[in-house]
């Protein structure tokens, strides 16, 4: 088929290999502006297809389009996983833009390449799966869960359900400084105040002590945003000896003893160049925000501090449970306070006691409002500083960190300088999904290692790619770390990388 | 023989999670850039969808005002888009990748700190 046929197709609406394409948006509405782009597009995608693989469609576009389902791939054998898309519009203009293909068209076009060298390959590759299948019980005989295995200073409980830090004292401390002048309150006061003001009194500060409870419970019990170990187990390192060699590394010189450390990343944000350090623990590039807590000796994402009353770090993750639970704790000590002295001064109404007396008559109440008073300074301190943090959209390390002749030059990268967008931005965050599946099945080899993607040392190629071949410096690293590597170097590489390498041979 | 290689963060536009396009050398022949590109922005587009917060707060608030109940029966308008992400790199990795040796892997195992697309030879 001539190039003009296939233009004119592509430009009605009508492409023959949209299987090859994810659901975008409609191709019929965006037509006139990537016209140009088309021709590239349909030259490069249509030449690897096989011949087989193209008239697949046909048979079942029909029978598809016949029974009017709304699922859009049906090629895929997980079709109930696809029965959820949302993507509701491309959906309906693909039933009308199947109904136009023949059949008979999509056979002329003969491709020059007849099968990929990877198609028998291709069916075992491992897929996406949004929720795997759990592994059977006699599958996973011997092997054991990450959270028996986790090297971090973590505890967990009820099969790696709930995970903690190590120090429990401070945490029973708050615990009971919440828990217990709230059924203390609960027993003395709220009858009196049930019958004589309202039983509205009652459920606002059931309901308030609930939510401060359960939100204490998902910030110390959850995962804060711990980042997975092993991302970078090889990075590019300098030397300390030589300040005038900066950029190369002698990993293997084995003339002088040098200390290499690990040469940081630098990446720029919203246009403000920030330096990325290596975490030799985790050993992962630690990405920006990210913070290696002592305490429980993990990196975490967005890390805030550590509470040693909740007995967690803060992180991404359960900072806005944190945020909860301090706002709703200061809100039940005024309210305590509130309603405590509430109660003396109806009791002194109504006995025509003076203040004394009516302690004696409700001691509880009392002291309940003098410890809440007293509760409700250091806790509202606490959500104060969290308001003006998070209008900031700063952290606590970063607020600490920001060395105070420096304040001017350093601004923070992340600022919206919108007070309400840094608000929403912080609190309306959504709740990722733990990146430490805790339950999850350990594979042998990874026992060592601890979590996270392959070991392969390619990873330097790749960082060469990404800094677009402009650095000197990463480039010559990546070729002194493929030269260690244990996989021979490949085709791709050797094109940029053979005359670098004997240079620095010679030079050695 | 088998390598992984990393699409990288782009930070340019602060903390919000997108990928940069720019074409890694390394699959250059299996792959034409624009296919590539197009893929790496429309994921970009679904993540900046999931973390929006205009879409988020009502899950929140719905959540802290029933006591994190709602959590149990509901599913979040985030785990939904990153349930077609997946959908969308698994589509993504049969119709196209697969076929020529490329196999992207699941993002939600590194926390979205980068995308690896493993290389068969």
């Amino acid at each position: 088929m001539s190039n003009q046929a296939r233009a004119s197709r592509h430009a009605s609406g009508i492409l023959p290999s949209k299987q090859f394409f994810a659901p975008r948006k409609p191709i019929t509405q965006n037509a006139s502006r990537r016209k140009s782009n088309t021709l590239s597009v349909i030259n490069s995608v249509l030449e690897p297809i096989a011949p087989a693989v193209v008239l697949e469609p046909s048979s079942y576009r029909q029978i598809r389009h016949e029974s009017g389902s709304n699922i859009l791939s049906w090629d895929f054998a997980t079709a109930t996983s696809f029965s959820r898309h949302s993507d509701s519009d491309s959906s309906g203009t693909l039933s009308t833009q199947l109904q136009m293909i023949p059949p008979k068209k999509l056979t002329q076009t003969k491709p020059p390449v007849n099968t990929s060298p990877y198609e028998s390959i291709a069916k075992s590759m491992p897929r996406i799966v949004y929720n795997p299948a759990p592994i059977s019980h006699a599958e996973s005989k011997g092997l054991k869960r990450l959270y028996q295995v986790w090297p971090g200073r973590n505890r967990f409980f009820f099969g790696g359900r709930i995970m903690t830090s190590r120090d429990f004292p401070a945490f029973l401390v708050a615990f009971s400084a919440l828990v217990v002048p709230s059924i203390l309150f609960l027993a003395f006061t709220c009858p009196y105040l049930f019958y004589n003001i309202s039983p509205a009194v009652v459920f606002v500060f059931a309901y308030l002590f609930l939510l401060a409870l359960t939100s204490m419970l998902r910030t110390s019990w959850s995962d804060p945003g711990i980042i997975p170990r092993n991302l970078d187990p090889s990075p590019p390192t300098e030397d300390l000896e030589d300040p005038e060699n900066n950029a190369q590394n002698n990993p293997n010189s084995p003339y002088y003893p040098t200390r290499s450390v690990p040469l940081p990343k630098e990446v720029n944000i919203n246009g403000q160049p920030v330096r990325l350090k290596y975490c030799e623990t985790c050993r992962i590039y630690r990405p920006p925000r990210c913070s290696h807590c002592r305490q429980c000796d993990n990196c975490v994402e967005n890390e805030d501090h550590h509470c040693i009353w909740l007995n967690n770090c803060i992180g991404k993750r359960n900072y806005r449970t944190f945020f909860t639970f301090i706002a709703t704790a200061t809100i039940l000590c005024v309210y305590v306070t509130g309603f405590c002295l509430v109660h003396i001064f109806l009791l002194m109404k109504e006995h025509d006691l003076n203040f004394i007396s009516a302690i004696t008559i409700a001691p509880v109440s009392f002291v309940l409002a003098v410890l809440s008073f007293f509760l409700m300074w250091s806790v509202g301190g606490l959500t104060m500083y969290h308001m003006y943090l998070i209008s900031k959209n700063l952290t606590t390390h970063e607020q600490i960190r920001i060395p105070i002749p420096r304040r001017n030059d350093t601004r923070n990268p992340f600022d919206y300088r919108n007070i309400s967008r840094n608000c929403m931005w912080v609190l309306c965050r959504p709740l990722t999904k733990s990146s430490v599946s805790r339950r999850a099945y350990v594979e042998e080899e990874f026992l060592n290692l601890g979590q996270g993607e392959g070991v392969l040392n390619d990873q330097r190629e790749s960082q060469q790619t990404t800094i677009n071949n402009t650095e000197q410096n990463t480039e010559q690293n990546t070729e002194q770390n493929t030269e260690s590597n244990i996989e021979p170097n490949t085709k791709l590489n050797t094109n940029n990388t053979e005359p670098k390498i004997t240079e620095t041979h010679e030079q050695e | 023989p088998k390598r992984i290689i990393r699409i990288e963060r782009d930070y340019s536009r602060g903390e919000l999670c997108q990928f940069r396009t720019t074409f890694p050398t390394e699959i250059d022949g299996r792959i034409t850039p624009i296919q590539f590109r197009q893929t790496i922005n429309r994921l970009n587009e679904l993540l900046a969808k999931a973390f929006n917060p205009k879409n988020n707060w009502y899950d929140n608030c719905l959540a802290c005002l029933s006591i994190y109940t709602s959590t149990l029966f509901s599913q979040s308008h985030y785990e939904k888009i990153v349930e077609e992400i997946c959908i969308f790199l698994d589509n993504e990795n049969q119709n196209l990748y697969n076929i020529n040796g490329l196999n992207f892997r699941d993002p939600r195992k590194i926390s979205f700190l980068f995308v690896s697309i493993f290389i068969l030879r």
